[in-house]
């Protein structure tokens, strides 16, 4: 091999290295993982071939958690401990969250972030997300067989920045190298786009478990524009399940309407009714032990009315904010569980006069659409010219005197984006100020979602309005934010302290992080303790059965004593310490005391099995 | 990695210095230097690269904005003209103009009576947006003639015409929000 090899700047001297890479659909009912493997983008199923990871976890004490199907059947024996539907409070208040129904409970603490309370302790949404994308992670390098370099994460595309900061902060505490957050119908338009090579305006109607998104997009030679997208981040098939429940609640005699167990009860069968109610016109839901009803279609229909009028409205409000009208749209792409509704197809055929795009299975056309660009971006597909423009979701303002919003980065606008904003000090000699940043539409401070207080110390002692302190906020390809202060007359860059309103703090994501470490060395330790009892409580009974058969007869009343003082002590051990190297000493203890006492057992079982044959029957 | 910041957005998009401007060239060239400078084109590089790459791409989507769009345009080439504005002080005096801006804006709170309010708001909107045209018109012929006053009297008429078609958005969602 040479000693010098030249190459060019930029190419490597390896040989071309396909580099594993993944999307994940982070859902709320399902998440899922795929990767483009020989060419082709596919999800990945587990050992039993499913591919539909079910985002429900569930927490025992000393125990590594559950996740997926396996962790179902919790919801129905031990609810408070299962967690579903965890994306609904992902970077969110606890105010957010509470009108909801949500059967398990919220620890009171202290900061902003709202922690459920399980047997594992009181957890974030960050930290139970992250345990489903643990569980995925694990799948894919399984399946791939290998380590991943990194991953693209799908959010709806209308999730404010601390809940996309949110599922960040899952990923990074998941041990996943994210390349990017990826809007969910763009992801689904890469899936549809690629395969048929579509050019012209689509409208991806994305309606999930929980969330409800509308993109209006551009494709060309390669380019995915987003021209706009809107919806709701709390509406989804979750709620088609809610209106059933609470229609059926009020079928009920009032004595059982606050019957804790039958509310459940009823809400699991929501769900099926309405996955059933997509093959058959009607279907029966048992109330209470004597009270069956019937949900026809018909009523169903009625009942998720108001729901879908709402996402034709937010449609309306992506058609202008893209500036297209309903006939401009070439093709509909419908993605998420809940567009399997046929209603929800009815109403969007008729409102974009289209015929909708449903070839690709509506739950895995996102994970499909983000392994597709996952690829990409790992370098897998040199001189691949697909590219994405996306917006930012939600207009980023910050709080002007009486309480009032002024806007500086408008929704829809592509990102990246930068935009600068001047402000003065109001004090002689002011050294500080703190700007107050919101996301939302409204005018008023108190109807938009506040995202983060930023201190800005440090300013020159100038005269009152002499400062020119130049506030920069600039929203990455991610959409996500960060804000830089200089004052302008003297160059002095200002310090900023970022306060986020709901979402967590770097340090609190470090603490998390390092508790995370410390909780999988726990975990292994609690594991080798229980392998360990385990194997004390194998050895110690295959003592017993072999001594009760033959132990009289082949050891003296010393050797007997010795072996049985070690067995005691074993079993002593074994009960008292929490700790696998003390048992597993044990255990060596009474194998050597009990080697002499083995190999006569064997020579006898040899003399046994030789006793009265012939040399050549044994020969064969 | 290499980018000249101190081009203004004509120069990036290699375009004219003109209000009137060649809208598929802006948008194959959006795309060519997206395609070139978007951070996803990053991802395996340095931080310091991934920065630039946003700092680029933020200064290219800026300008694609600010081209588009017709009032901006117009601005920015004014500015580049280092005709001064103020958002204080300027304002028109040309009182008709004033005046139809009130009946305009007294016509979105009239709204609410009409039966069908909605399409009433798209119908105005369509009302603005032709006069806006007759008033670009006449900043392009102000601006050709290099007559400053008239070309930043015009730009600052846009500007209410752009306020007004946000109030109509507005109020379309406030009543679409109502509707929910």
């Amino acid at each position: 091999m040479a000693l010098l090899q030249i190459s060019e700047p930029g190419m490597s001297t390896a040989p071309h290295q396909h580099k594993l890479a993944v999307g994940i659909d982070l859902g709320t009912t399902n998440s899922l993982v795929a990767s483009v493997r020989s060419g082709v983008a596919e999800t990945l199923a587990d050992e039993q071939a499913r591919t539909l990871l079910p985002s429900v976890v569930h927490y025992a004490p000393d125990q590594a958690p559950l996740v997926g199907a396996d962790a179902v059947p919790y919801q129905a024996t031990d609810p408070d401990n299962t967690i579903s539907s965890i994306k609904r409070v992902l970077g969110r208040a606890l105010t957010d969250i509470q009108a909801q129904d949500h059967w398990y409970q919220f620890a009171p603490n202290n900061d902003s972030v709202p922690r459920i309370k399980t047997a594992k302790g009181a957890l974030s949404a960050v930290e139970i997300s992250a345990d489903i994308l643990s569980a995925l992670k694990t799948r894919a390098e399984q399946t791939l067989g290998d380590q991943l370099t990194g991953a693209v994460i799908t959010v709806p595309a209308y999730f404010d920045d601390a809940q996309r900061q949110a599922t960040k902060d899952a990923a990074k505490l998941a041990g996943l190298n994210v390349f990017r957050l990826l809007n969910e119908p763009t992801a689904a338009a890469i899936a549809y786009g690629l395969d048929q090579a579509a050019e012209g305006v689509i409208a991806v109607f994305d309606l999930g478990g929980g969330t409800f998104d509308i993109s209006i997009l551009r494709l060309r030679k390669g380019v995915f524009e987003v021209l706009a997208t809107g919806g709701d981040s709390a509406l989804g098939g979750d709620d088609f399940d809610a209106a059933i429940s609470h229609w059926a609640v009020q079928q009920l005699p009032p004595a059982l309407q606050s019957d804790r167990a039958t509310l459940r009860q009823i809400s699991l069968q929501a769900r099926q009714a309405k996955e059933q109610l997509t093959q058959q016109p009607a279907v029966d839901l048992k109330l209470s032990q004597e009270l069956t009803v019937e949900l026809t279609l018909a009523t169903f229909e009625q009942l998720i009315e108001p729901l879908l009028k709402k996402t034709l409205i937010a449609c309306r409000r992506a058609l202008r904010d893209a500036d297209m009208r309903q006939q401009d749209i070439a093709e509909v792409v419908m993605v998420g569980g809940s567009t399997r509704v046929p209603r929800v197809r009815e109403v969007v055929a008729e409102f974009f006069q289209k015929p909708l795009h449903t070839e690709i299975d509506p739950d895995r056309v996102v994970a499909i659409g983000a392994a597709i660009q996952a690829d990409v971006l790992a370098g897998n597909k040199p001189g691949d010219e697909m590219l994405l423009l996306d917006v930012i979701p939600l207009s980023l303002g910050i709080e002007t005197m009486g309480g009032l919003v002024e806007k500086i980065i408008h929704r829809n606008t592509t990102i990246p984006v930068a935009r600068a904003q001047e402000f003065t000090t109001y004090k002689d000699g002011q050294t500080a100020m703190r700007v107050h940043v919101l996301q939302g539409e409204r005018e008023l401070v108190s109807d938009c979602r506040s995202l983060a207080t930023f201190d800005l110390t440090g300013l020159p002692p100038l005269v009152a309005g002499a400062a020119r302190i130049k506030v920069t906020f600039q929203i990455d390809a991610d959409g996500l934010l960060n804000v830089s202060a200089e004052e302008l007359n003297t160059g002095v860059s200002a310090k900023i302290e970022v306060q986020p309103s709901y979402g967590l703090s770097d340090s609190a994501i470090e603490a998390m992080l390092q508790a995370s470490m410390q909780h999988a060395e726990q975990d292994m330790l609690q594991r080798s303790l229980r392998e360990e009892q385990v194997e004390a409580d194998r050895v110690v009974e295959a003592l017993d059965s072999a001594l009760a058969k033959d132990g009289q007869q082949l050891l003296s009343a010393a050797e007997l004593s010795v072996i049985t003082q070690a067995r005691d002590a074993l079993i002593t051990i074994r009960q008292s310490t929490d700790q696998a190297q003390h048992i597993q000493d044990a255990i060596k203890q009474l194998e050597q005391v009990s080697e002499e006492y083995v190999a006569r057992r064997m020579n006898q079982s040899v003399r046994s099995m030789v006793q009265g044959r012939k040399l050549e029957e044994l020969q064969d | 990695m290499y980018f000249d910041f101190s081009q203004n957005y004509f120069e990036v998009f290699q375009l004219a210095t003109d209000y009137v401007i060649d809208r598929a060239a802006l948008s194959d060239n959006y795309q060519q230097l997206q395609s070139q400078y978007h951070p996803d084109r990053f991802v395996n590089n340095s931080e310091q690269d991934k920065r630039l790459a946003m700092q680029i791409t933020s200064y290219i989507n800026e300008g694609h904005k600010i081209l588009q769009d017709d009032q901006m345009r117009a601005r920015y080439l004014l500015e580049l003209a280092e005709v001064a504005f103020d958002a204080e002080k300027d304002t028109t005096q040309d009182m008709d103009f004033l005046l139809s801006q009130m009946a305009l804006r007294e016509a979105i709170d009239e709204v609410d009576k009409d039966p069908d309010p909605l399409t009433a708001l798209d119908d105005l909107m369509i009302k603005a947006a032709e006069q806006k045209k007759q008033l670009s018109a006449t900043f392009q012929c102000s601006y050709a003639n290099q007559e400053w006053a008239q070309a930043k009297e015009a730009v600052l008429k846009l500007q209410f015409f752009k306020r007004l078609q946000h109030q109509i958005s507005s109020k379309q969602e406030a009543l679409e929000d109502e509707l929910l």
